[in-house]
């Protein structure tokens, strides 16, 4: 059996080429080609396709190795054209009885260009992210081909949790972009709806309850369109569905209806095959239980290993290149070959590499967000030059992580 | 969901292409301003950002007055009528220029456009008011010249002020949203400027749905363009018009049409009170 190859292209915004003429055009493009997986072209040289792609990505994650031909995989072409709207509001009635809306939610169009590349850019251990995209194709196939949920039993419910910082919402974000791309020949639109999970409180009583029955019939009202895929992501869920056992006598009881009607909302979604919610949060312990049991999957998203660290900092420096920040010079070495291989002669390439390993393993316990602020921080306090070597850069890095601990150390000994 | 509105306008004169744009133009100017996506209609926004751009090049004109420093000194009201001006002109800029592209994609599509649509809501897949604009096959030759507008407008306007139906809608409050342009034509000529095929994309059934249809005179009255009582090719018949053809949406689409979305998505605003007066006011106030 041919291994399966994925291959992303984004079409042009007013290119008016239908999709399975683009995918001949696509397919002739690539013909005889040689190139690496994990690669991403965006000047074609090829005239019938840079009128109307934009880009075009070899999926795979794991490995970069290069692919001889096309033939000996089976391609799954993906075309799409990104949505540039961006961000919409989408409201409900307040129920205050004047008429007044309130924003219920977020709205994007999947594919949206907000998220395009920040699934590449999401590093994780042990494959968390392609098992999760993984997951959540069989949730759908399994939907679509109606297998019964009565034998086998599953909620498309995801729940990421985890430290602050650690990306939990951007790859819920980056997931949905994801499979509204891969699936885009069973879906003809995806649509990722983020709750906004504080304006669904009421300043009435037992009203609350009434704002979510009525944002989750709006996601019901997308869900009746069989052929749009309709995610919910419920940022910081614990807001809405904490733990009911911990409500002390002060706390109204509104808040314990507003836990009631979600959870029976959840369950009235699961008769729409095409609805995925997503929630995240960092305190798990606060959840209510029954919203917890609902989950099919509870992923622990915790900070990145050296390897991950090595990885994001590599591209951030990469990024800086493109950019001209850092003078152009040779590319470092990934983690892997830096680890196993035997050096004899030690080149300033292997000598650069070495150095942000070590500044990887310095940073060891830091989450994404800190790491990809610290060559902004190393440039903002330690270069201030508009242009710098890489090995400078890299000092400045050690630098800023030295800086950075303290930092941490400082306000901990302030708030004991 | 509640059924869609249907309101058929009985024309009494031949449609031309240029009359099919400017019938839906207006219809769709008097939805922004009925629905609260315009704060004051079409026209009178048009003619205040005119005449406050004439007052701005009639006060660059002159020298400056440094002894008064009235140009220094501008109060923090001045500031937000401007940043205001800005942003509406922008609106109505573009709102504009997705006109005149729906116009010349109509007029150039040889009677090819079945119907155009304006869906109001954050995106065209969650639409809180959706209205659609459906045209009858036209006939060949006719001139633009021959045929003024204005009988046809007046017809349309009146179905639409006498329809109780329609009312009920503008009844409801909307706070300021997106609205999206669309049209259906044949898939066989994707040739457009401003606007983009959505290909597998089908008019949700959420929210309310109003239909208007432009109904051809049942007597052709005597015409001196020379055109001919010969319609133009199209695959829908002319009678077989009963509402549940009409409403469809569904997957079963006629075989060749298409959706085409413009590529200017106009953007819903409300008036800002400075003071308690009206931006727009304020605008044409002098500096």
């Amino acid at each position: 059996m041919k291994p399966v190859l994925h291959v992303e292209v984004v079409q042009k915004k007013d290119s008016n080429l239908l999709e399975t003429t683009l995918n001949n055009y696509v397919l002739a493009g690539l013909a005889g080609r040689k190139f690496s997986k994990g690669a991403t072209f965006k000047n074609l040289s090829n005239e019938l396709l840079s009128d109307h792609v934009e880009s075009i990505h070899i999926c795979d994650e794991t490995n970069t190795e290069a692919i001889q031909s096309i033939e000996d995989y089976d391609l799954q072409i993906h075309i799409f054209k990104l949505d540039n709207e961006g961000v919409q509001t989408e409201c409900i009635q307040s129920g205050d009885g004047d008429g007044q809306e309130v924003s219920a939610a977020q709205h994007w169009l999947l594919p949206s260009r907000d998220f395009h590349g920040l699934w590449e850019n999401l590093i994780y251990e042990f494959n968390i992210k392609e098992n999760l995209l993984q997951c959540m194709e069989t949730t759908l196939l399994f939907s679509d081909r109606n297998v019964s949920p009565f034998v086998i039993t599953w909620n498309r419910v995801i729940l990421l949790h985890g430290p602050p910082g650690t990306g939990k919402t951007s790859l819920c974000k980056a997931l949905a972009h994801k499979l509204a791309i891969r699936l885009s020949k069973r879906y003809s639109q995806g649509q990722l709806l983020e709750v906004n999970s504080h304006s669904l409180f009421s300043k009435w009583f037992s009203e609350s309850g009434k704002l979510v029955m009525r944002m989750f019939s709006k996601v019901r009202e997308l869900a009746e369109n069989q052929d749009s895929l309709v995610i919910v992501l419920i940022d910081e869920v614990e807001s809405l569905t904490h733990a009911r056992s911990s409500h002390s006598g002060v706390e109204p009881s509104d808040a314990i209806r507003t836990v009631n009607a979600v959870i029976t909302q959840l369950d009235n979604l699961k008769q729409y095959s095409n609805v995925l919610i997503m929630a995240t949060s960092n305190v798990t312990e606060a959840i209510d239980l029954a919203f917890v049991d609902r989950a099919d999957i509870k992923q622990y998203i915790g900070p990145p290993p050296v390897k991950g660290i090595y990885k994001i900092l590599t591209s951030c420096l990469d990024e800086l290149k493109r950019t001209n920040i850092i003078s152009q010079s040779d590319g470092l070495h990934s983690y892997d070959f830096i680890t196993t291989s035997n050096r004899t002669v030690v080149d300033d390439n292997i000598a650069d590499s070495l150095t942000l390993l070590q500044i990887s393993r310095d940073c060891e316990g830091l989450n994404g967000r800190t790491l990809r602020k610290l060559p902004y921080l190393a440039h903002a306090l330690f270069i201030q030059k508009p242009s710098s070597s890489l090995k400078d850069f890299l000092e400045a890095l050690a630098k800023v992580v030295v800086k950075h601990k303290n930092d941490l150390k400082d306000m901990k000994s302030g708030t004991a | 969901m509640p059924a869609p509105v249907l309101i058929d306008v009985n024309l009494k004169d031949v449609l031309t292409a240029s009359m099919c744009s400017h019938l839906a133009i207006e219809f769709f100017k008097h939805i922004a301003y009925q629905r609260q996506q315009l704060p004051f209609p079409y026209k009178q926004l048009q003619s205040v950002i005119r005449r406050k751009d004439t007052l701005e090049t009639n006060a660059d004109d002159q020298p400056v007055d440094n002894t008064s420093g009235r140009t220094i000194h501008r109060s923090c009201q001045v500031v937000q009528a401007e940043t205001e001006f800005k942003k509406v002109k922008a609106i109505m800029e573009s709102m504009q220029t997705a006109f005149q592209c729906l116009e010349e994609e109509i007029c150039n599509a040889n009677g090819m456009v079945e119907e155009v649509a304006m869906i109001l809501g954050a995106t065209p897949l969650s639409p809180r008011d959706v209205y659609r604009f459906q045209y009858p096959p036209l006939l060949h030759g006719h001139l633009d010249s021959k045929h003024p507008h204005q009988s046809s407008l007046l017809e349309l306007f009146r179905c639409l002020i006498s329809s109780e139906q329609l009312h009920t809608f503008f009844n409801q409050p909307l706070s300021p949203t997106n609205m999206y342009l669309f049209l259906r034509k044949n898939n066989t000529d994707l040739v457009s400027c401003g606007f983009s095929p959505k290909e597998r994309y089908n008019i949700p059934m959420s929210g309310k749905h109003a239909i208007i249809r432009l109904m051809p005179p049942t007597s052709l009255p005597k015409c001196i363009c020379g055109g001919t009582n010969i319609f133009s090719d199209k695959p829908k018949d002319q009678n077989d018009s009963h509402v549940e053809h009409v409403i469809e949406s569904k997957p079963d689409e006629p075989q060749g049409l298409l959706w085409f979305q413009a590529h200017h998505t106009l953007k819903g605003f409300k008036d800002v009170k400075i003071n308690g007066t009206s931006v727009s006011t304020v605008w044409l106030q002098s500096r």
